[in-house]
Order: C-alpha cells, then sequence, then structure tokens
C-alpha cells in the first residue's frame, strides 16, 4: 500500500497529464459526435457579451457596405412589391382566395461573431429564445443562404454556417429544375461549395443559377444558393460534380435574417407519421 | 509574488482577447492563422510548479474552445504542450540548471535559446491542434504542411511580440 502512495505521488505529474489529457480528449470526442456540448460555446454569456461589444465597435468600420446591402435590398424589395401589385390586378381572384396563409415569417438578427476559416464554421447572432429562436430555424441574408440554428441561449443563438462539414442545403438548378444536395466541399475556400452527382446530359455553364428547392423544412424554397463556377467531369461516369460559387460573401456578413416555418411542425409531424409505415 | 500572478493573470485575459478579436480575423492564404495565445505557456516561469503549469494549459485551451466553439481541440493540444515544456525544458537546461526569478524569453535566456525552445513547443501544439481537428489520417499531408505553414506564422507573431513587449537587457 505504501509503495501504491509512493508510487503515485512520485508519478502525480503523469497521471495529472493523463488525466487532463483525457477530459480534453473526451470532449473533443463529445464535440464531434454532437456538433457541441451545450455550455462551452460561443453563444454563452460571457463570450457572446465581450463578442457583441467587439462587433459594436467594429460595425462602424463595416457601416458603408452594410448600408450598400441595405440599400440594394430595398431596391430588391420595391420590385417585390410592384410585381406583386400587377399580380394583383392580372389576377384578382387569387387575392379573394382568403386561404394564403403565412409560411414564413423573418426576424433580423445582427451577426456578433463570424469563422470562415476553419473546417466547421459557427456565426454567432444576438437574438435568442426571449426573441422566439429555436433550434433548426433557417438564416439566409439578402445575397443568399447563410446556415442553419443550433443552439440557443436567452439572447443568443449559433448558428451552423453553410461553410461546416456537416451542413447540407437542398438545391436546384433553376434552368432545368434538377435537384441536388449542396456542401461545402473538400478544399476549405469560403467562396466555393459543392454540389454532387448531377447527370451529364444536362448543359450546363458557368452562371447557372442554383437556388434552394422545396424539399427542405428549414430553408424556404427560391432562396439564392450561388452559381456555377465549374463543372468537373468525373471520366466513365454519367454523373458530373459542380463547383459552386457561394453568393453569400462569408466573410463580410454584418445582418442577416433567421426564418421561421410556422408550418415546419405540422410538415414534419406529418411526415414522421408516414415514415412508420 | 503579487507582480507574478498579476502579471501572468493579465496576459492570460490579454493574449486571450489579443487572439479571438484580432488574429482570428486575419486570414492568411484561406486558412492560417497565427496562434499566438500559446506564448502564455511558454513565458510562464521556470520555478512554477509543474502542475499548476498543467493546470493553466488545461484553462487556457478551455478558454479559446468558449471562443471558437471547438470545444476539446484547443484544450487537448494545450496540455499536451504544457505536459512536454517540462520534458523540453529538462533537456534544454544549462549545466548549473536554471537561476530563480527568470522566465524563459528573449532577454534572460539569449535569442538562440529560446528559438529553439520556442520553435519545438508551438510545433508540438500545432501538430496536435490540426490533427485533432481534421480528425483523420485521410488527408496526412495536407494537415502537415498546415501544421507547418501555421507554426511558422504563429513563431513570427511571437517573436514580434518579445521584441515588443520584453526590454532588453540592462547593461
Amino acid at each position: 500500500m505504501r509503495n501504491l502512495v509512493l508510487f503515485f505521488t512520485k508519478n502525480y505529474f503523469t497521471f495529472l497529464f493523463l488525466f487532463l489529457e483525457s477530459v480534453a480528449f473526451f470532449l473533443l470526442i463529445q464535440n464531434n459526435n454532437y456538433q457541441r456540448a451545450s455550455f462551452i460555446n460561443s453563444s454563452n454569456a460571457i463570450s457572446g457579451t465581450v463578442y457583441e461589444t467587439y462587433s459594436n465597435i467594429t460595425d462602424y468600420f463595416n457601416l458603408t457596405y452594410s448600408n450598400e446591402q441595405l440599400a440594394k435590398e430595398n431596391a430588391e424589395l420595391r420590385n417585390l412589391l410592384k410585381n406583386s401589385y400587377t399580380n394583383y390586378l392580372v389576377t384578382p381572384q387569387m387575392i379573394k382566395d382568403s386561404a394564403l396563409k403565412q409560411q414564413y415569417s423573418y426576424i433580423v438578427a445582427k451577426v456578433v461573431n463570424n469563422s470562415i476559416n476553419r473546417k466547421n464554421n459557427y456565426l454567432t447572432l444576438n437574438r435568442g429564445s426571449e426573441q422566439g429562436i429555436k433550434k433548426d430555424m433557417a438564416v439566409i441574408c439578402g445575397q443568399g443562404v447563410v446556415g442553419i440554428v443550433k443552439e440557443v441561449t436567452a439572447n443568443f443563438c449559433s448558428v451552423m454556417s453553410v461553410l461546416h462539414s456537416k451542413i447540407t442545403v437542398p438545391s436546384f438548378i433553376k434552368k432545368y429544375g434538377e435537384t441536388g444536395l449542396l456542401n461545402w466541399g473538400d478544399d476549405n475556400d469560403y467562396r466555393f461549395g459543392t454540389i454532387k452527382s448531377i447527370p451529364s446530359h444536362l448543359k450546363l455553364i458557368k452562371g447557372d443559377t442554383i437556388l434552394t428547392s422545396s424539399y427542405s423544412s428549414i430553408f424556404p424554397a427560391g432562396i439564392m444558393v450561388g452559381t456555377i463556377e465549374q463543372v468537373e467531369q468525373i471520366t466513365g461516369n454519367t454523373f458530373n460534380n459542380l463547383k459552386i460559387r457561394l453568393s453569400t460573401d462569408f466573410g463580410k456578413l454584418s445582418y442577416v435574417y433567421i426564418v421561421n416555418n410556422l408550418l415546419k411542425e405540422e410538415q414534419e409531424n406529418l411526415e414522421k407519421a408516414t415514415q412508420n409505415d | 509574488m503579487i507582480r507574478l500572478v498579476s502579471g501572468n493573470f493579465f496576459r492570460f485575459i490579454f493574449l486571450i482577447l489579443f487572439q479571438v478579436l484580432i488574429l482570428n480575423n486575419i486570414e492568411l492564404g484561406g486558412y492560417l492563422n497565427p496562434f499566438l495565445y500559446v506564448l502564455f505557456l511558454l513565458m510562464l516561469p521556470f520555478e512554477m510548479a509543474d502542475w499548476i503549469v498543467l493546470l493553466l494549459g488545461f484553462l487556457l485551451g478551455l478558454a479559446l474552445d468558449m471562443f471558437m466553439d471547438t470545444l476539446g481541440m484547443h484544450t487537448t493540444a494545450c496540455v499536451f504542450m504544457a505536459f512536454m515544456r517540462k520534458n523540453i525544458l529538462r533537456i534544454m537546461s544549462p549545466r548549473e540548471g536554471y537561476e530563480g526569478g527568470k522566465s524563459p524569453n528573449f532577454r534572460d535566456m539569449g535569442i538562440a535559446w529560446f528559438f529553439i525552445y520556442a520553435s519545438l513547443l508551438v510545433l508540438l501544439h500545432h501538430l496536435v491542434l490540426f490533427f485533432a481537428e481534421s480528425f483523420r489520417l485521410s488527408d496526412f499531408f495536407p494537415t502537415l504542411l498546415k501544421i507547418f505553414l501555421s507554426s511558422v506564422f504563429t513563431l513570427i507573431s511571437i517573436f514580434i511580440t518579445q521584441l515588443l513587449f520584453v526590454t532588453p537587457k540592462e547593461r
């Protein structure tokens, strides 16, 4: 017994190292399996507040760019207004139909932290459960898709960005309607994503538009994803891979919209019910 | 004693904030970051007890992980680095041992000594960090390249900081 105690006190340094390293390794594995543990991440009170203060200061530097973006978006929204006005004149019976139901509501949020240079990137936004944010809501901006809400605290939420190895965005090619799953791909460049297995008989050229498809219960359909940058042909295969230039400039995000799909639960319950058969 | 504790405490806070607020926003060639915060572990005084160094390494890594949403990655790397620090210090010790009251930096130990000491530990830290990040061996060589390049940037940033903040020896 005495020898055992002696052995431990003599080698306490190695044992402490092994202990701490296993704790760290446990956290690492845990994190890899479940994306993240619930408490120690950038949306908790300490780091959330630090990032928000910092972003309040640096926002001034991006003011010109943000204004430009907002002005652009205002113009786009104005166009939409005009469109709906003409629609109203052409097909009044559509409007008389009182069955139009709002499916999506949008909440504006400020990006208080953002990363683009890691294998798995996250954003932190200054909205949380007190503002009605829930897990798995979509996040978009004026330029295109941004990500999916993963963790929510009272006043912050952290968002798995499109620049994450585990995210997929159901999308389709506007020209043909062919659907595919967009993910970030392997080259870790924040400007590009990949869509795999697109049939090679489709004549695709650089610049063709990719939009989100209606197959997702998270993203609204028809949101801009990006444009085709390159069609990567694989010899001896009837499928091509597409390199997509993402329309969202992840390096300069400042204001984004969190999308609440009001009918999501209904859709998912229905799908769950048929799955059980 | 109080000066020692408060000095290291402020260095801890300052390096973490500098790392997450400024350095993490620098993108060199798309995905390279200098990880200057390891300087905290490098500069702990010689006579500090080993177990405190290990615990501080754990705390430092955990704090970084908290800010960067990479739970476990920096913690694993920092604890490993704190462990290797003891061994490397033992190997590199001068014949008469380390003098009391000295710290591993430019002024006390000289540039050549500090360079070898810092590069070994930074390399070990980045080795663990980037393999913990990629978590597979399939892209072994790209990861090695990333480790090497990031280590170079980290070392450059460490040397610039040393030149700025460590005052030269008085003669």
